[in-house]
């Protein structure tokens, strides 16, 4: 049995285009969260970074002195020198790094490295090749079941992270969707991407919610909540459940995850509490093997525990 | 390997496809094996060992070579077949896997020292330091380049690494995401590209008739919507038609288009890539034959005079008409 009574929180990286005031008085509040550790930094698009090399420093050292593990995530994709530039910059700030790319672990080298959930990380195998690289920290790849996750909880001696809250990243490019739809490209972009803290949410032909753009990187239009599976994560070994923060609503969902991991709340008292926070809607599907906009709920979900 | 020409380097889904582009010209062919280990594990594709055999016996008398592509991710309860493919590359005498997983490079570097080892676009390899870091853990040779850069930025990478060979995509299919870290398609459908090996599978695509419109969907999620007509391509979620606020934004991700570089084939080459390669195992003899033979005199003609090199109608045509119409494009080489 491997169950961990000290699962813990950690804040994901800001993924969308905030502005620096926006960011700043955010890490400020970030500061008495009930969260262990804070992921700081740019993973997708360093034109859209709000905060400056020289903040984001600041905002980590101010983390750290109010008892945060601090890790600065570094970008999922480089597409051009201008990302280059940023991994070299980020890599080289004087904390650990949350690599999200084999670069970033090149240049991280010696350094106190967390495989991000952008590194393919799904085996046994790979998890120790990132082991002999120096990655203590693995984030499961978003689409990783709880079966998938158990399994290397068990055989790799590794501290695990699961994206727990917050709408999921599922593919970044050279393109810039945002400038797209407005008719630019990503060398001439108009910082589009700050009029849409949420990412901009597109429907199909049928008008249904599926993605949200978000300059370079391709959001779930729902958002994945695995407050339901929170037992589950802990029973597993699973050391850190993700929250990404996500417009206006974060310190409110961290809450709740932390009362639920305490077990002030059960379950559907904390489901009552996030369902007003979200307008699309919520997936699970992939923490159950199932497609990662599905919502698994009630009778789905004790049936599966049946199984 | 400057001196030389760039490799030519084509896709095969069986046997007479394999020998259609050794005939037409190709320098290699890539293929898979018959199973999960393949990004294009699509139903009545793909090679067994025995043909595989057969193919690189034809191959080698030719003085042609193959490469296997291992390049899917495997998952915990299935890493021994991935090992096993390695263990095949082997003892059926391939030239080189082609391999995207970092714990199968692992396991291939460590048993196999002599074999080649190259990286798959699914590794998404983009800059120097990450091609750097698959160079010094598993004595990788060459990349196969993700579809995110521009010439000039493939040329400074050539420049900084020299002794590394890249490898470029010059025509097919067009993954507008970086290979490897996309999962539209696991949202919608449940089955990962990364781990089963096929993006949009066949079995959740359905097409309806709605009054004229030809209604186009995968899973639970509408597409596209053709009028009578319109050229159709088949889905997958990054080439669909969406909505934003009630607008429709037409394709906001990527329109159906394919890859071609007949028009840029002086600017490819001049990037310093050792090799160009065709998207396409899971296309039919006749587009392995077609697209292998006009790549081949395309290649051959820049290096005959390289000032001199043009492009034939008839070249540009029969690709067009290979795509089934789809508009072609650069990709990133030109413009981002």
């Amino acid at each position: 049995m491997t169950a961990n009574n000290n699962t813990n929180l950690s804040l994901g990286p800001v993924l969308y285009d905030w502005s620096r005031e926006e960011l700043l008085n955010f890490y400020d509040e970030v500061a008495d969260y009930p969260v262990s550790i804070v992921y700081i930094g740019e993973v997708v698009c360093p034109k859209m970074a709000g905060l400056t090399l020289s903040d984001i420093e600041s905002v980590g050292k101010k983390l750290e002195a109010a008892g945060k593990k601090v890790y600065v995530s570094s970008l999922a994709l480089i597409a051009d020198e201008m990302d280059r530039m940023r991994i070299k910059d980020d890599t080289s700030l004087p904390f650990p790094i949350e690599c999200n790319d084999p670069a970033s672990l090149h240049l991280g080298k010696g350094k106190e490295l967390a495989a991000g959930p952008h590194i393919t990380s799904y085996n046994i195998s790979s998890v120790k090749v990132l082991k002999a690289a120096g990655v203590s920290r693995l984030v499961f790849p978003v689409e990783l079941s709880m079966d998938s996750m158990k399994v290397i909880v068990d055989e790799c001696d590794i501290e695990t992270e699961a994206f727990a809250y917050g709408n999921l990243p599922l593919a970044f490019s050279w393109r810039c969707y945002t400038s797209r739809a407005f008719g630019l490209l990503k060398s001439n972009c108009k910082h589009d991407c700050r009029k849409f803290p949420q990412g901009m949410l597109i429907e199909d032909l049928d008008r249904k919610p599926l993605f949200k753009l978000n300059g370079t990187q391709i959001l779930s239009g729902k958002c994945s909540n695995l407050i339901r599976e929170v037992d589950e994560l802990k029973n597993i070994g699973v050391h850190t459940l993700r929250i990404s923060p996500e417009y206006k609503v974060t310190k409110e969902v961290v809450n709740v995850f932390s009362k639920r991991l305490a077990g002030e709340i059960d379950a559907d008292e904390a489901m009552d509490m996030l369902t007003p926070l979200e307008k699309v809607g919520f997936c699970n599907g992939w923490s159950h093997g199932k497609a990662g906009l599905e919502f698994l709920e009630g009778e789905e979900l004790s049936g599966l525990a049946l199984e | 390997m400057e001196d030389e020409k760039i490799e030519l380097c084509c896709p095969a889904g069986n046997l007479p496809s394999l020998k259609a582009a050794i005939d037409s010209g190709a320098d290699v062919v890539y293929l898979g094996f018959r199973n999960a280990t393949n990004a294009r594990n699509f139903e009545g594709l793909n090679f067994t060992n025995k043909d595989i055999g057969n193919g690189i016996e034809y191959a080698h008398k030719k003085g042609k070579k193959v490469y296997i592509a291992i390049n899917t991710f495997p998952q915990f309860h299935d890493e021994k077949v991935w090992f096993e493919s390695v263990d095949n590359v082997v003892d059926l005498g391939a030239d080189a896997a082609i391999i995207a997983n970092m714990g199968i490079l692992q396991y291939a570097a460590e048993t196999y020292p002599d074999l080649r080892l190259h990286l798959s676009v699914q590794g998404s390899s983009s800059s120097v330091e990450s091609l750097s870091f698959y160079k010094e853990h598993f004595n990788v040779k060459r990349a196969v380049l993700p579809r995110v850069l521009t010439v000039d930025e493939i040329r400074e990478i050539k420049d900084e690494m020299n002794d590394f060979e890249l490898e470029v995509f010059g025509f097919g299919g067009l993954c507008i995401n970086v290979c490897g870290r996309c999962y539209l398609s696991s949202y919608i459908t449940g089955v990962s590209c990364n781990t089963g090996g096929v993006c949009s599978p066949s079995s959740f695509v359905s097409f309806e008739n709605e009054g004229d419109e030809l209604k186009v969907s995968l899973g639970n999620v509408v597409l596209n919507k053709y009028a009578p007509g319109e050229v159709t391509s088949y889905p997958t979620s990054c080439k669909g038609r969406y909505y934003f606020n009630g607008e429709e934004l037409g394709y906001p991700i990527e329109e159906p288009s394919s890859l071609n570089v007949l028009e840029i084939m002086p600017q490819i080459i001049g990037s310093g890539a050792d090799s160009l390669k065709v998207e396409g195992r899971q296309r039919t003899r006749t587009y392995v034959s077609t697209m292998t033979g006009i790549l081949r005199e395309a290649i051959d003609r820049y290096y005959d005079d390289p000032d001199g090199y043009y492009v034939d109608d008839a070249w540009m045509e029969k690709a067009a008409h290979t795509m089934e119409g789809m508009k072609t494009t650069y990709g990133s080489y030109i413009q981002k």
